[in-house]
């Protein structure tokens, strides 16, 4: 029996290997055609040759590109399929040189999601396997039609990525249906027997980010939206829950007249690409589904939860992030491969050393490995804040635990992401005035250090500027990001609310001395001078993980690049309305008080890290983050696991 | 050439269509529908042209012109994929059907 798993273990490392190396030697090796060195004076030879000479070749003559910062390596996920893995244009910027490597998005699903359901494979099945019955294969088939319906809503993004796919005939949707269903259906069939396990994993999400080259796509959203039909099927949901969502799903698709796009950069996977009435009922039935299927994988899988190994995996993730990223800045066929193979949703940074400043000597923010420099900075966080908790729980470190502690705080330095710094520095200081015997003079002594750590990092001289500067910060800089003859609904509130001096303006004066405090008054300035609901949609929202509308409807004096809210809140304020953001604060702190007996002071200080990087951050932006935070608050507010949590 | 390949790359006959009989007359001139959407066709030595009405494209179809090779090329590959795929979901299922009973 030991010798069969062995063989099925070493067949499973040569099927990785055949899908890292088969892709990139397509070619054809009898036509003569020999990959040429690249020059700075001519790259003719790759244009009049598209799609001729393979990757690997091209890496065995021109070895140098693997290593030197001016080669870039990029997907063209708009090529044909005898194209995939084949240099299909190089183009000379300055003195880089950026190879396009032919790959096709259909193929990339095929690809993409047998390595990741290999590697998932690796984990150990379930002693006693999820009893699920026959629900399970109408809801794989309901999954592999909703997807198939989530292409075609956003036929604006797939017509760019679909090479010669014609969305507009029915046999299109039959091949999609085919490769999706053999994607989902095996994927499927491996997360079943590992159902109970796959909670311990979730911060594997950060590394293994999942995204399909050339899709909108991710293989959690697979493997949630199943769930999510489970739980309607067996009727395991919650009813309140789907009902109040159904009501603001009616409004969302009657208000969605109007037709905008959306380039989803960084948050592809995870936000819908074009707003108009299919794309806002499909991204609607996206979030319906995953919260059922959140809430299904949470309920039946909370007592699996194994908190070391939890932690430890937090732990692998994270050095392994540092250490990839560090490699990718490097190494441009490393940055090239982390991307197809990690499913990143933006190539690594480029950026080749974490402790640079800029020219007036600030910190560059090092994203590395993830799309986003502050929501790793919080993964780096949370991990320190863990592992505090370990520590003072346990009253000691393994080696693990020692180097991920190096790893995160050089994780967090050159993510730059000070307030998670902060809340680390807080945590610790809290755990060692109260669990350990201090004289008074030491304990007056770390209390003050943490302070002007805490005064350093706001910096001395925000709070020496007047208070009528620091409050309408944010409005003055709203009111320059506006275009000329188009000013947003609520800027045009704001502006009205600081000229009357009405009681709303003590209201919105302190927020703004908090944006200011926050370094956040140019992002939000931006994002009210952008922000234009009407009356119902400042109450109901238009339309979840939607963008569009923001982005597109007022033109404002943009920066040229993406800038995304900043602030989680935000932009569920754009998605669910401002009734909407009460009612979810309305159920997790009736919740907290329900349950204030069984939450300890580390439940208390996770949920106010999640409370203020959602705040402050774009992290539920993002699925990684959305489903560990998610999790995260469904354990702490869960009375039946809390032995398991805490001290 | 049948009917089915001139509705695939021309589209729908329109309604009340009469074929001319253009290889009788050697002067015949084909008239620009402004209606129409103009259409490339390719023959097998990889020339075009592009049609601008129904009879000129139902003509040149019918002649043997083609759609573009590369779009039948990558459409044919993606068929033969889906086909592909598609057994070995079959595989898959008889597999666990005899891999089931046997076990059984």
């Amino acid at each position: 029996m030991k010798k069969i798993k062995n063989n099925i273990v070493i067949l499973k490392v040569i099927f990785i290997l055949v899908l890292i190396i088969a892709p990139w030697i397509n070619a054809d090796y009898f036509d003569g055609i020999k990959a040429q060195e690249l020059v700075q004076e001519d790259s003719s030879f790759y244009e009049i040759n598209p799609c001729k000479v393979s990757l690997s070749e091209f890496i065995i003559n021109e070895f140098n590109s693997s290593y030197q910062d001016h080669y870039f390596f990029r997907f063209n996920d708009n090529s044909s399929i005898s194209c995939f893995g084949r240099v299909s244009g190089v183009t000379q910027i300055n003195n880089s040189f950026y190879i396009s490597i032919g790959t096709n998005s259909i193929i990339n699903l095929i690809i993409q999601g047998l390595f990741w359901i290999t590697l998932i494979s690796f984990i150990k099945p379930d002693k006693e396997k999820i009893q699920i019955g026959q629900s399970y294969y109408a809801a794989n088939l309901l999954a592999v039609m909703y997807f198939c319906y989530s292409i075609f809503a956003e036929k604006r993004f797939y017509e760019q990525k679909l090479y010669l796919f014609d969305l507009t005939k029915n046999i299109s949707f039959i091949i999609l249906f085919v490769l999706l269903f053999f994607i989902i259906k095996n994927l499927n069939d491996v997360i079943v027997k590992r159902f109970y396990k796959l909670i311990n994993f979730l911060p594997v999400t950060y590394l293994l980010i999942g995204v399909f080259s050339g899709y909108n796509l991710t293989i959690y959203s697979f493997i949630l939206i199943t769930f999510g039909f489970i739980a309607l099927i067996t009727k395991e949901y919650n009813r309140n829950i789907n009902l109040t969502y159904i009501l603001f799903t009616i409004f969302w698709i009657i208000n969605s007249t109007d037709r905008f796009s959306f380039y989803p950069d960084k948050l592809r996977g995870f936000t819908s690409t074009s707003y108009d009435f299919n794309s806002v009922l499909s991204w609607a039935i996206f979030v319906f589904l995953l919260i059922n299927g959140l809430i299904y994988l949470f309920r039946k899988a909370k007592d699996s939860l194994d908190l070391e190994k939890l932690l430890n995996v937090f732990c692998i993730s994270g050095i392994s992030i540092l250490i990839l990223g560090y490699m990718g800045a490097n190494f441009p066929i490393i940055n090239f491969f982390n991307y197809y193979y990690f499913g990143q949703q933006k190539y690594g940074v480029k950026i080749q050393n974490p402790f640079s400043f800029n020219q007036w000597g600030e910190k560059i923010a090092w994203r590395g490995f993830y799309p986003s420099a502050e929501s790793i900075g919080e993964y780096f966080g949370l991990i320190l804040i863990l592992i505090i908790f370990m520590y003072f729980k346990n009253r000691k470190l393994s080696k693990l635990h020692l180097v991920t502690i190096l790893v995160s705080l050089l994780g967090l330095y050159f993510s730059d992401n000070r307030s998670a710094f902060i809340l680390t520095l807080l945590t610790l200081t809290y755990f060692l005035l109260t669990t350990i015997k201090l004289s008074n003079k030491i304990k007056l002594l770390l209390l003050t250090s943490t302070l002007l750590t805490l005064i350093f990092f706001v910096g001395f001289q925000n709070l020496s500027y007047p208070y009528i500067f620091t409050s309408e910060y944010f409005l003055n800089k709203a009111i320059q990001f506006k275009s000329e003859g188009a000013t947003s609904s609520s800027l045009n509130y704001l502006i009205y609310v600081f000229e009357s001096k009405s009681i709303s303006y003590y209201l919105f004066s302190i927020l703004g001395f908090l944006t200011f405090l926050l370094n956040r008054s140019i992002v939000w300035g931006m994002f009210f001078s952008r922000y234009n609901p009407s009356a119902y949609e400042f109450l109901l929202g238009s339309g979840p993980f939607n963008f569009g509308k923001l982005y597109s409807e007022v033109p404002i004096n943009e920066p040229g690049y993406l800038l995304l809210p900043h602030s989680s809140f935000l932009s569920f304020m754009l998605f669910y309305g401002i009734i909407g953001i009460f009612l979810i604060l309305f159920y997790i702190v009736k919740k907290i008080i329900t349950e204030r007996k069984n939450i300890t002071p580390e439940g208390y200080i996770i949920l106010l890290f999640i409370f203020l990087n959602i705040i402050k951050n774009d992290t539920l932006n993002y699925l990684s983050s959305f489903t560990l935070y998610s999790f995260l608050t469904y354990m702490i507010l869960n009375t039946n696991i809390k032995k398991k949590f805490y001290r | 050439m049948n009917s089915e390949t001139v509705v695939k790359i021309c589209g729908e006959y329109p309604y009340g269509f009469v074929k001319e009989d253009i290889e009788s007359n050697p002067n015949f001139i084909f008239t620009n529908d402004l209606n129409y959407q103009g259409v490339k066709v390719w023959d097998k030595d990889g020339n075009f042209v592009f049609v601008n009405s129904f009879q000129e494209c139902e003509h040149y179809v019918s002649g043997g012109w083609d759609e573009d090779p590369i779009k039948s090329k990558e459409s044919n590959l993606q068929y033969s994929l889906s086909v592909l795929i598609l057994g070995v979901l079959i595989f898959q299922y008889l597999y666990k059907k005899i891999f089931v009973i046997q076990k059984k």
